[in-house]
């Protein structure tokens, strides 16, 4: 590296003025509003509803939130690239049915084959999403559109319709089975989040998601392959809704091919709430985690509040466009 | 007085950005505002055009006090604006865009014939050779911004401030423009004329306004003041216009840089350029002669038609921009915003993006490694941010540049390739840039600078190639060029 300085001499002692920041209350509520609102939403929940902040519902609520969270931390990478993946809710029923498929009956396969049978499955039609996003250029929006109703197709054509019960035990035990007292998906989940945050905060290939979203010309400008970069993050996304799609097959010991209609939306929602932009480099994991646990910790108050599932998509609505009102009214703020 | 301000104030997070801000503009005067970097001309500027809220201080129009908190406001006291943004919408006609939100209209519907008359007469009238009927994207960028001149003219407002209103043309629609702006102000129109280019300020000027680290600093008539005081004013200092490192004798170290037959259809047809060890070559030619082309070619941005590059006698493979960095080339592109900055990043990721592989082990950026390279690269290169997480487009222009300069230089570099390295960049940091540029190839190293500034073109080149339409026509040292024989060859 060559660092020595070309400067004139007189110029660099005039180096940088010292850092000067004052925090004031746009930047504080914008860098931590979503944990206010969170807990905000928490106390309340827990005055309204004693049973609400007890072990077992909050773990509970970990377990309900896992496979939304699943979705939302494979769309966070996606996002921060500037694109959008509306086929995760079927991807996952793919992935789901076609373990199932094999880990049921029988002859049963042993359990990991089904496992990577299902990641296969859900990275393959990742790959096929990102090849057609980076590669033949169709727009995210509708290259995934197609896949959302052609991996519905396949997953209907590969189970005739029907659900795949039977399953094996060492499969449902990845759905239903504890450690130390908490549930495997949520221990999955939270090995997934804390996997997806060193990737986006510590390697090259995070840095690279964030240039591409930010400003792909730059990237280019600088070397990245941006394709190679925008077809990673769909591969993410599969990836991570065929394991979603494993983890609910084998909660609810039988492959549905219904899984996951509409799975997408509660995905994007969590993003989206989480801070991460829309068009791109900006956003952060923990903030895509925050938000799947908000829109978690609502469904499952209000559930808990015998309010019917017609009035919390209503909620679920308004508190989605609120909190990206929120976050462009402090942005503004800012500058 | 058409338009009075008087210690204008404003701060973000705490941060003053101008403390006194002060302009009296008379009508039908060209009224130049000069300020460099952080000076405090662009807060001013917002202000006036109400996109940001003052602190304190007076603002007044015609002799009445107003206070500005949109920009349409601004617009119906009389006041409109041409940025240094263009803002088009390349799929509606030139008529449609010019005529935005002011629709020539026939009862509910609109007039599209009106609309093209309308503004057909109106460049007539401003002598702009445009065609008010072609789609916006079929115009050349510089006469995009002709339209977007020409959009400001039309609301027949007092006031007219223009920013860098030429930073994106050539010489010849400069002239136009000029042609423009002289009929414009004879007509009582009063005009602040924003630039960095100073042989504008004294052509076209009759008045000027210094600002200098967010105050006012001197103001008075264009014709009681020479370059070197104006330059003075601007910089605090005084800064030496002296070319004394350049190459007395041709260059004589090894070609670092050889391209032959580069063709690039249609704007690159057929040129060879090699440059040497310890040398500054400077591309000149006016918009459209097809030098960011060339330039984006030789990095593999694009593939070319055909043609050869190498890099220290190793050939280069074509339309492979992360092999070129690899084997020693870097380059600043022409436009910060749309291809040099990733904006909504911090300073220090934007810094280290291209030198990202050499932070790695095994993928994983080393922070001691990534802090040490950032912060050795702003202290060379002086980036003024409070800090290195700060979002670049938080940053002025100017130090904007210093970044995308950060950037190029942290890839250890043979070969720079510079497109307009200073352009909305002012005096002060401009010689920053051409001192860092010579050190950099008296290291041994070549860069090759395209440039539209003349003068920026003269100063810095050890040898100088005029493009004229896809081909390099001209070429000699710089000692033998000037404005006239480059200006003769280039149109």
């Amino acid at each position: 590296m060559r660092t020595s300085s070309t400067m004139p001499p007189e110029s660099v002692a005039s180096a940088l003025p010292p850092a000067r920041r004052r925090p004031d209350l746009g930047q504080l509520a914008r860098e931590y509003g979503i944990v206010v609102a969170l807990i905000v939403i928490v106390v309340a929940l827990s005055f309204m509803n004693p049973y609400f902040l007890t072990v077992r519902n909050i773990s509970n609520i970990f377990l309900q939130i896992s496979i939304n969270g699943f979705l939302a931390t494979g769309m966070t990478f996606v996002m921060l690239a500037g694109g959008i993946d509306l086929s995760v809710g079927s991807v996952l029923a793919a992935g789901g049915i076609v373990a199932a498929g094999l880990v049921s009956g029988d002859h049963a396969y042993a359990p990991w084959v089904g496992i990577l049978a299902g990641l296969g499955t859900g990275a393959l039609l990742g790959a096929v999403n990102g090849g057609l996003v980076a590669y033949l250029r169709v727009p995210a929006f509708v290259a995934t559109l197609g896949m959302l109703s052609t991996a519905r197709g396949i997953t209907e054509v590969y189970s005739g319709g029907m659900p795949i019960p039977d399953l094996a035990d060492g499969f449902v035990e990845l759905g239903q089975g504890r450690l130390f007292g908490i549930t495997i998906p949520v221990w999955i989940y939270l090995a997934c989040i804390v996997v997806a945050v060193v990737i986006t905060r510590n390697t090259r290939f995070g840095r690279y998601v964030y240039a591409v979203g930010g400003n792909a010309r730059s990237a280019v400008t600088s070397g990245i392959n941006t394709k190679l970069v925008i077809f990673t993050t769909f591969v993410l996304s599969g990836l991570l809704a065929g394991l979603a799609g494993m983890i609910l097959t084998a909660r609810t010991t039988s492959g549905l091919p219904q899984a996951g209609i509409g799975y997408e939306l509660d995905a994007i929602a969590a993003v989206v709430i989480g801070g991460t932009s829309l068009s791109g480099g900006v956003g952060t994991m923990v903030g895509s985690l925050l938000g799947a646990l908000i829109i978690g910790v609502i469904n499952n108050g209000l559930d808990l509040m015998g309010i019917s599932s017609f009035y919390q998509h209503i909620i679920k609505g308004v508190i989605i466009v609120g909190a990206v009102l929120f976050d462009a009214n402090a942005r503004r703020e800012q500058r | 007085m058409l338009l009075h301000a008087e210690g204008i104030r404003k701060s973000y997070n705490g941060v003053p950005a101008l403390v006194d801000g002060r302009l009296a503009l008379e009508a039908g005067s060209i009224h130049a505002l000069c300020g460099g970097n952080g000076a405090g001309k662009s807060t001013f500027l917002k202000i006036v055009m109400g996109l940001v809220k003052r602190d304190g201080g007076t603002l007044s129009v015609k002799g009445e006090a107003v206070n500005f908190s949109t920009p349409a406001q601004a617009l119906a006291a009389g006041i409109s604006i041409i940025t240094q943004e263009l803002s088009p919408i390349p799929a509606m006609t030139v008529a449609e865009n010019l005529w935005l939100g002011r629709e020539r209209m026939r009862g509910p519907f609109v007039d599209r014939k009106r609309a093209e008359r309308d503004a057909q007469a109106l460049f007539d009238r401003l002598g702009f050779d445009i065609d008010a009927r072609l789609p916006m994207r079929a115009l050349s960028v510089a006469r995009m911004q002709l339209v977007e001149i020409a959009k400001a003219i039309s609301y027949e407002s007092p006031i007219v401030i223009m920013d860098e209103p030429t930073s994106a043309i050539g010489e010849t629609e400069t002239e136009t423009l000029f042609r423009a702006i002289r009929a414009l102000a004879a007509r009582g129109t009063g005009i602040v004329y924003v630039s960095h280019r100073l042989n504008e300020i004294f052509q076209i000027a009759d008045r000027f306004t210094v600002f200098r680290d967010g105050r006012f600093v001197e103001t008075g008539r264009i014709a009681d003041i020479d370059r070197g005081e104006l330059i003075r004013h601007i910089v605090g200092r005084e800064v030496l216009r002296h070319r004394p490192e350049q190459a007395d004798s041709p260059v004589q170290g090894p070609a670092l840089l050889q391209v032959s037959g580069l063709r690039q259809e249609p704007m690159v047809r057929g040129i060879d350029l090699e440059a040497r060890a310890g040398e500054i070559v400077g591309i000149y030619g006016l918009v459209g002669a097809g030098r960011s082309e060339f330039l984006n070619a030789i990095y593999g941005l694009t593939k070319p038609d055909a043609g050869e590059v190498r890099l220290d006698g190793r050939a280069l493979p074509p339309g492979r921009p992360r092999e070129a960095i690899g084997a020693g080339m870097s380059l600043v592109t022409e436009d910060r915003k749309e291809t040099g900055l990733v904006t909504v990043r911090s300073v220090k990721e934007n810094t280290s993006l291209a030198a990202l592989r050499d932070l790695c082990k095994a993928g994983f950026i080393s922070r001691r490694k990534e802090n040490a390279l950032v912060s050795a690269m702003m202290r060379r290169f002086q980036v003024k941010a409070a800090s290195p997480d700060l979002a670049v487009a938080s940053l002025s222009g100017g130090n904007q540049q210093k970044v995308v300069l950060s950037r190029c230089f942290s890839t250890s570099p043979r070969v720079l390739l510079c497109d307009e390295p200073t352009r909305g960049v002012d005096e002060g940091a401009k010689m920053e840039i051409y001192a860092t540029l010579r050190a950099f190839v008296a290291d041994n190293n070549a860069a090759v600078v395209v440039s539209s500034d003349l003068e920026e073109i003269l100063h810095i080149s050890d040898r100088i190639i005029v493009f004229n339409r896809g081909l390099a026509v001209a070429e000699m040292p710089a000692r033998e060029a000037n404005n006239e024989n480059l200006l003769h060859h280039a149109s």
